[in-house]
Formats: structure tokens, sequence, C-alpha cells
């Protein structure tokens, strides 16, 4: 019963989405408030429906209801209750289902909290989020049902990916969605601004904190896939260039992009025809990142062209949304007005530079993912792109955006002084050049160019602290005077630092771990020793445990520096009887310095083991990084502060500058 | 109750999205005016941080000259608020209140199964077997082998079903095929050996016995193969090496409630039986099925003439029910081998004349009878 109200509660919601993606577009259309009040029951009810509908198929996976297929094909009554749960999510199907709640969420917020937008924005937005919901309930209802049963039901799942009964990857997929979809809300404002042939006061207004809760969400989602993949996999690496992680990494960039473009947009009322076209771009990334994990066609593209229902109607998904929208924007593009006028140094020329690069980087990347598929699918040629490909196009792009990235703040709204900037980045400058000599004293061996991007990243911290020391006139006022500056700046001001002080920290930990990481491979014996890095591990054998749904080997290594015994470390072998597989469980002892980082490989002869031991050093830096940007946005998010543009310097320069219109 | 929940469900729905449609519309606030109340809102907040502190009064003025600017414009844009046209809500209500329904139950008719109860593990595995549920499993699991005939796991899973329904015939072609299938493991020996022996009214035939043998030996620690070859050792009257079985037993189920009650009173019986002295009386269990374990434990304990009463009354039972309904090929067959053992050889003659008469147009029936009947080496 909990079952076949979930599935109708599923079909349901298609129908409200349906009348939610006609109704409101047509009372638009016709000025008529009351088709166009439909919008905000229908976005509630939608996802109350849905939400009616992921608890049924959570019910089902915490009370291991076999007679759910998904359930069958993705569970064991085996397994733990965390996974259970996080079980739902972890397939194709409950995915989806995931993807159309946080969507039906957000427009439900729009619905509830939007009371002060205009009538008919509101009513298009909702109307551009029914028919993503449609698209995408039509998809899970026709070629990936959750709630297919299995009559009779067998007494036993086939378990679920072991390699996935991780907390990490447990709540990677909601972060990585709640990015994806809310990327939606920008996709569903500007579709609405190019309907309407206008863009409201409060676009921007609601379109920024969306673009930027999304983009906290994605930065998080894909720093624990990131995690994961380090600790998981057993390699010790954080970045593969893989193209699922590039799937996300995608709409990243752009949506980086999108935010800063918003942001001139908020304040200045600039850039407006270019941050529609990104919020564009950025969905259409997300679609695509849907559309390369979910498709099949990742692994290979002849699987795809066997059993094509699921990939055909995603690239129809596809087709429709970014075909649709490209189009609407060629044809309502010029009607929209433009906004304010700018010089190429000012803070909107360097954030349009740093709109550049993220896109033309973005550009690189999707080039390297999808043109290994595109090369495969007409010559029949498997090849790969590796990180090569990424390192000799990616890196060199970005890293002039790097350098960048400390001016950017310093610059004034619509007119800027490049050399005063540099002068009050003086300090910073030295303190990075300080740490380039710093670095090149102490570490003899790596390539010549990592104490370069060990300078880069400090660089980018002390531009961050420079610019609030600035704001605060730190050595300029009163230690007092300073202090009440300091406590007083805005909030968004404490979040462009912290988020760019983050993008410095990963670049340090990004550097470190792979100029001077150091691994050791080697066959130990039981009472054998081995080094690295200054630690000394002694092996002391490998014994067996149960855990609730798997047995392991367990390896004891007794980690020493000098004479004092540091830690215990205890990687394992693990295997799951259900779902007939095994995992690497490496043992990660962190210290300031970098991780110890142990994994038992497989037993050989003579009582030996293969184990594998590396050094990573800073390496935690790249994910302390991405959660101190992910601070930063949030402190941005809850920053009250007006969100106009306020050229302070410039009130008398602005007089004139109205007077010349 | 699944359709109830359903009709609520799309009732409430029509409910919430049709009353904007008739509804007085309230208040709307036009396009511009809501343009100028969200400057309006953002000139109180600068005020309201510049009270606070958290601009200073020069940025503050600043903002407010840019938001004034906005503002002023959206106050010059032309002021064409068409009178908000009611269309006709009517005929649009209609159409949602037909077309939402049918879309959604087409696509759940579709896709649904409404039939289906949820099944949560933990309640299937609490619910008592009732035999019509059996059989409703057993007619399912059937279903599914007919498509995959060489699911081993699915004849494993259905052999002992069919032993414990007493359809003996298919639950020991069930174990061949899993046998077969799965290889000589030795949890599908035993059950095979158990099922030879219940088939066969509770006597170990050498066959049986080999093959409990041979699942003894490749997992020492099996239960029931062990009880029923001890049983088999009283049986052949070895009560030595049946009390070195049911001591080996002992130890084996000295924690299981299920088995060493049972395994205490046969070494107790076994050990009397060797000292020539009369066995102890043990509680007997009632069966109404065929001869079970108790069964065989109960006529264990008779004496031979109230052993041998025992099972003319049974067989007594077992012809009047077939008199009364002849159509059951394994109570005919089961008939005829007990009066052969039984050394009624004219009963069984006639027994398989009355069982030919009934299957005669069973050419695979009659083919069974008549190798029973050259087994036992009798002719109608």
């Amino acid at each position: 019963m909990i079952a076949e109200t979930g599935h109708f509660a599923l079909i349901l919601a298609l129908g409200i989405a349906i009348i939610q993606m006609v109704l409101p577009l047509y009372g638009s259309r016709r000025d008529d408030p009351q088709l166009m009040a439909v919008a905000v029951p229908a976005a509630q009810a939608q996802f109350l429906l849905v939400a009616l509908a992921f608890v049924a198929l959570m019910t089902a996976y915490v009370t291991s209801d076999f007679s759910i297929l998904n359930v069958y094909e993705n569970s064991s009554s085996a397994k733990p209750l965390l996974y259970k749960i996080s079980g739902v999510w972890g397939n194709h199907e409950g995915s989806m289902v995931l993807w159309v709640l946080i969507l039906a969420l957000f427009g439900a917020g729009v619905a509830t909290y939007g009371r002060n937008l205009p009538r008919s924005l509101q009513a298009n937005v909702l109307s551009v989020q029914g028919a993503i919901g449609v698209a995408f309930l039509l998809f899970i209802i026709t070629t990936s049902n959750p709630f297919v049963r299995l009559d009779p039901a067998p007494f036993e799942g086939q378990g679920f990916n072991p390699v996935l009964q991780d907390p990490a990857l447990a709540i990677h997929p909601p972060f990585l969605y709640a990015g994806y979809v809310g990327f939606s809300m920008a996709f569903s404002f500007a579709i609405a601004a190019l309907i309407d042939g206008r863009i409201d006061a409060a676009w921007a207004r609601w379109v920024r904190p969306w673009t930027l809760a999304a983009w906290m969400c994605l930065t998080i989602g894909i720093a624990l896939g990131s995690w994961w993949a380090y600790y998981e996999l057993g390699w010790g690496g954080f970045w593969f260039w893989d193209p699922v992680e590039n799937a996300s990494f995608m709409p990243w960039l752009s949506g980086t992009a999108l935010l800063h473009s918003a942001l001139v947009m908020e304040k200045r009322d600039a850039l407006k025809i270019w941050t529609i076209l990104l919020a564009i771009i950025t969905f259409s990334l997300s679609l695509v990142g849907t559309f390369l994990v979910r498709s099949g066609v990742l692994t290979s593209v002849h699987a795809f062209a066997v059993d094509p229902a699921r990939g055909v109607f995603i690239l129809g998904i596809m087709a429709v949304f970014i075909g649709g929208a490209l189009a609407l924007f060629a044809w309502r593009a010029p009607l929209l007005r433009q906004g304010g006028i700018f010089a190429p140094i000012s803070r909107e020329g360097a954030l349009v530079f740093n709109n550049l690069i993220l896109v033309t980087a973005c550009a690189a990347v999707f080039v390297g993912t999808l043109y290994p598929l595109a090369l495969e699918s007409v010559s029949n040629e498997k090849i790969s792109v590796g990180p090569p490909f990424f390192n000799y196009t990616f890196v060199p792009l970005v890293l002039p955006l790097l350098l960048a990235v400390p001016l950017g703040p310093f610059l004034a709204w619509k007119r800027g002084d490049l050399y005063a900037v540099a002068q009050r980045l003086m300090v910073a400058a030295v303190i990075a050049l300080a740490a380039i000599v710093i670095v090149f004293a102490i570490q003899g061996r790596g390539p010549w160019l990592a104490p370069l991007g060990i300078g880069l990243g400090v660089w980018l911290i002390a531009g961050a602290a420079s610019e609030l020391a600035y704001r605060a006139k730190l050595f300029q006022a009163s230690a007092a005077e300073t202090w009440r500056r300091f406590i007083h700046l805005p909030r968004s001001s404490f979040g462009t630092a912290l988020a760019h002080a983050g993008v410095g920290l990963s670049v340090i930990g990004i550097v470190a771990t792979t100029a001077w990481r150091t691994e050791d491979i080697t066959a130990m014996k039981p009472g054998e020793t081995t080094e690295i890095a200054g630690y000394r591990l002694v092996f002391d054998g490998v014994s067996e445990r149960a855990g609730p749904n798997y047995d392991e080997q367990l390896a004891s290594f007794h980690v020493f520096r000098g004479d004092s015994e540091i830690t215990e470390l205890h990687p394992t072998k693990r295997q799951f009887t259900i779902e007939g597989s095994a995992t690497t469980e490496a043992a990660i002892y962190n210290a300031w310095g970098g991780d110890l980082y142990a994994v038992l490989g497989d037993p050989l002869e003579n009582g030996a083991y293969s184990v594998r031991v590396y050094f990573n050093p800073l390496v935690r830096l790249i994910w302390i990084g991405a959660v101190v940007m992910f601070l930063g946005g949030g402190l941005s998010l809850f920053d009250r502060r007006l969100r106009v543009g306020a050229p302070k310097r410039a009130a008398a320069a602005q007089g004139r500058l109205a007077d010349a219109k | 109750m699944l359709w109830i929940i359903f009709l609520c469900l799309t009732a409430a729905v029509l409910l919430a999205l049709l009353r904007p449609l008739f509804g007085g519309g309230g208040e709307e606030p036009g396009r511009d005016a809501a343009n100028a109340q969200v400057y309006r809102d953002q000139l109180k907040e600068i005020d309201s941080d510049r009270d606070r502190g958290l601009i200073g009064e020069a940025e503050a003025k600043a903002a407010r000259l840019e938001i004034e600017r906005r503002l002023l414009a959206t106050m010059d844009a032309d002021q064409n608020v068409a009178a908000a046209r009611s269309g006709s809500p009517v005929w649009m209500a209609v159409a949602v209140a037909v077309a939402l329904p049918l879309i959604v139950l087409g696509f759940y008719l579709t896709y649904g199964s409404p039939q289906l109860p949820d099944q949560p593990l933990l309640v299937r595995l609490q619910q008592p077997v009732d035999e019509q549920n059996v059989a409703e499993l057993i007619a399912r699991v059937e279903a599914g082998l007919k498509r995959k005939p060489n699911d081993g796991q699915g004849w494993a899973v259905i052999a002992p079903v069919y032993i414990s329904v007493r359809r003996f015939d298919q639950g020991l072609e069930a174990y061949r095929k899993a046998i077969r299938l799965l290889g000589p493991r030795p949890d599908l020996l035993a059950g095979y050996g158990e099922a030879l022996v219940f088939a066969n009214d509770g006597a170990v035939d050498p066959q049986a016995r080999e093959i409990l043998e041979r699942a003894v030996a490749d997992d020492p620690t099996l239960v029931k193969p062990r009880i029923l070859l001890a049983y088999s050792d009283e049986q052949a009257g070895n009560y030595q090496r049946a009390v070195a079985r049911w001591r080996e037993l002992k130890s084996l189920v000295k924690n299981d409630e299920r088995w060493a009650p049972l395994v205490e009173r046969r070494i107790a019986s076994a050990e009397a039986k060797l000292d020539g002295s009369s066995p102890p009386k043990g509680p007997v269990r009632q069966s109404a099925g065929g001869p079970n374990a108790g069964d065989v434990e109960a006529a264990q304990n008779m004496s031979p003439d109230a052993r041998k009463q025992m099972i003319e009354t049974m067989v007594g039972r077992l012809a009047q029910r077939l008199e009364q309904n002849g159509d059951d090929l394994d109570g005919w067959l089961k008939l005829v081998r007990s009066y052969a053992v039984l050394d009624r050889k004219d009963d069984a003659r006639t027994a398989l004349a009355k069982a030919k008469a009934q299957f005669s147009d069973q050419p695979a029936a009659l083919q069974r009878l008549n190798s029973l009947a050259s087994e036992l080496g009798i002719s109608s």
C-alpha cells in the first residue's frame, strides 16, 4: 500500500507538473491573474507529492521490501541502516527521484517565499520549473521507474555496491544534486526574463542567492566526492579527470562565473544578457552532467546504442531545454535593455575577465570529456584523454585567473585604478615571494614549478587578507578604529575573502601533494619494517574480523617517528558476501605536514603481503580549502546588507555619467 | 483502501489547484508596483544598516541615489497595467478536473501494480506459513522455474516445500535438478536423502542411506541426516551403531532445544534395547500428516504387534480415503507399496488394479504404477 501510494503520488506529481507548466504561462501571456495564481499551489502540491513518493521509497528500503525491484536490486537486509537510507539515491532510479525532489523543493520555495515577486515573473519561473519537472518525471516514470514491483518477492536483495557504502558517499549525491538543481532556478529565472522580454528589479536579488546556494552545495559535493575517491579507491589520488568528476566540475566552473556575473548585475545592473546566457549554459552543463553519468554512455557508446531508452530520453530533454533556451535567447535577448557602463579597468572589468577565463577553462574540460565519446561514436576508436590533456589546457588557463583574483575586490566599481591596487597588494606580493624563496630553500627535490605554485596559493590567501586589512584601515587608523571597522565590515566582504582564501588553500594542497608525494610499494612479512617520509612502519600481521555485512582482513602497523610511537594504522580489505565483491579501506594518519596513507594489498607467497604506503604532503588543504569556500559562500548568503551597487568613491562621477547619458 | 487513498490525494490536489480559479483574485500588485516595492525595501534596508553603523554615511548616500534613480525609472515606465482579464475559468477548471485524473489514472494503470501489497521483510518472516500461502508460493515459483528451468537455486528452494506438502515426486525431482545444477552440496544431499525417506513412508532404504552418509561425510554438522541414519540403524536392529550415532549427535546438538531432548530419549531407548530391557516411555507427538519423525519414533517405541496394528490402521484409513476420492496417484502408489510391505499381496494387486482403472487415461500415471508393480514383484 505504501509502495503503490508512492507510485501514484509520483504520477500525480507529473499531472500537477503538466498543469504547472501550461496554465501559469498561458495566464501570463493573457495577463490573467487567476491562471497565473495556479502556479503557487501547483508548485507546493508537486513538492508534497514527490516528497510522499520519496518517503514511500525510503520506507521500502528501510523495511527491506523486496517486492520492489529497485530495492531488490540495490539493497539487502543485512545492510546498516545508514546505507539502507543512502541506498535510495545510490542507484539510478532513486537518484533521479531525489533530483526531482530537490527541484520540486526549490519550486515550492519560489512559490511560498516569492510573494513579493511580480506576479507574471513568478508565474513564468514556476512554469519553466514545471516544464523541467514534467521532463524528468516523465523520464522517471517511463524509463527509470523505481516503483516497479517484483512478484513473487525474493527474500534477499542483491545488495549495494560496497564501494558506495561509505559515509561521505552517502551524503555526496544530495549535495551534488542540490547544486545541479539549484542552477535550474537561475535557468528558470533567465527563461522567464526572456519570455517577458524584461528583467525585473527582483531578478538579480533572487538569482544570486540561489546561485550562491547551489554553488556552495556543488562545492561541498565535489569535495566530498574527491575526498571519498582519495581514501576509498586506495591510490591516494584526489582527482582523476574522470568523466564523472568532470561532469560535476563543468557546472561548477560556469556556476562560479555565473555567481560573479550575477554580482555585477545585481550591484551595477550591467552584464544582463551575458548573465542570462551564463545561467542557461550552467544549467545546460548540469543536464550534460546528469546525462553523462546517467545514460550509460560513459561505459561504452555502444552499450548506450544497445539499450538507448534512457540515454535517448535524456538526450531529448537536453535538446529541448538547451536548444529551446538558446533559441529563445537568440530571439528575445535583443529586447533586453542594456545596463550600466564601465571602464575596462574596474571591478566589472575584473569580473568579465574572471568570466571569460572560467568559461574558457570550462570549454577545455568540456572538450576533454566529450571528445573521446564523439570520436568513439564516429570512428569506433576508443581513446582516453587522461590527466595530461587537462594539465596542459586547464591549468595554464586558470593560472592568470588565480593571479588576478586578489586584484578584483580592490578595484572600484565603474572605473578602477590598477596602480593604486598594486600598491595595496604590495604586502601580499612580498609574502608570496618570501614563501617561494623559503620553499625553494627547504625543498631540494621536486619540480621547479612547485614553489611557484605554493607562492600562488600564498598570494591568494595573503591577497584576501589584505583586502580585509585595507577595508579595516589596518595600520592606517588607530587599533580601536580598525577593530570597529573590521567587525562592521559587511559579511559579504568576509565571504569574498574567505572564498578566495579557500581557493588559495586548495591550490597549496594540490601543488604540494602533486609535486612531493612519496610512495613505497613493498612486500612485507609480519615483523618487517618500511620507512617513508621520516616515518617508520612496523607490520604486525593480518587478522580476520567480521563486520555487519562483510568480513575483513585487518592489518596492523605500528608507526614510529624517531623513537616514539605515534599511532597504529589498520588498513583493511573487506569482502561483501551478498554483493560478491571486495573493497580496500585505506588507513590514514593525518598530521599537519600531510597524510600517511597505508593500503593492504593481496597476500603473497610465504606469508608476506603486498603493502602500499604513501605520504601525501598537505593533502588535507585541498578539502579544507573547499570547506572554507563553502563557509565564505554561507557568509555572503546571509549578508542582509542591501544588494545594490554602491560606487562609494564616485558619487560625483556618477552624477556626471548620468548627465552624459 | 488503496483506491480511497488515491481518490483523496487526487481530490485534495484538484481542490488546491482549482481554488485560485474561483477565488476573487485578491489585490494583485502590478508589475511596476512590485518593482517599486523592491526598491523601497532596499531603501529601508540602507537606512537601517546606516543606523546600525553597518555602512558609512557616504556609502549610504551613494546607494540611496542609485536606488532612487532606478525607482524613478520604474515610475516613468508607461502605466499600461491592463485591467486584469478573467478568461473563462469555468471551462478551464472543468478541463483540468477532467484531464488530470484521466492522465494520472492512465499512467498509473500502465505502470502501477495496485494488486500487490507491501511486503516488508520482517513482516513476511513473521507470517505463519499456512497451506493456502504455500500453494500460492509454489505456484509462483513454478511459474518462475518454467521461464528459467536452469535456475538451480530456484529448484533448491522449492524442493523442501514440495516435501512439506507431501508432493514427494515433485520434491525428489526438484532435488535431483538442484543437485545437477548446483553440484552435490551437502545440504542438498541431506534434503534429498530426507525426501527419499519421507517418500518411502519413513523407511530408510539403501539408496537414501548412501546419500545421507555422503551428506554427513561432506558436512559433519548436519543434524537431520544423522538422526535419520541413527533411526535406520535402529530399524535394522543395529543398536550398537545406533547408540554410537546418537552419542555423536548429542555432542552436536547439546545447545539446541529442538533436538537435544529427542536425542536424549533415543539414547536411553537404544541403550535399553541393547541391554534387552524395556524402553522408557517418552511423550508421543501427534501428527495430522503421514508418518514423520515423531510417528516413526512412536512406532519404534511399540511392541511389534502394536506397531503392526498401527500401520494396519493407517493403511486402512488410506484405503478408505481412496475409495471415496480416487484421484490421488501418490495415495494409490503408497497404498500398493504398503500392502506389499505388509505382505498382503492380494490386497496389493486389487489396489493396483483399481488404481490403473482410475488412471486409465493417463499414460504417465500408468507407467509409474507398472514400474512400482514390477519393483514389488506383483502384477494385477
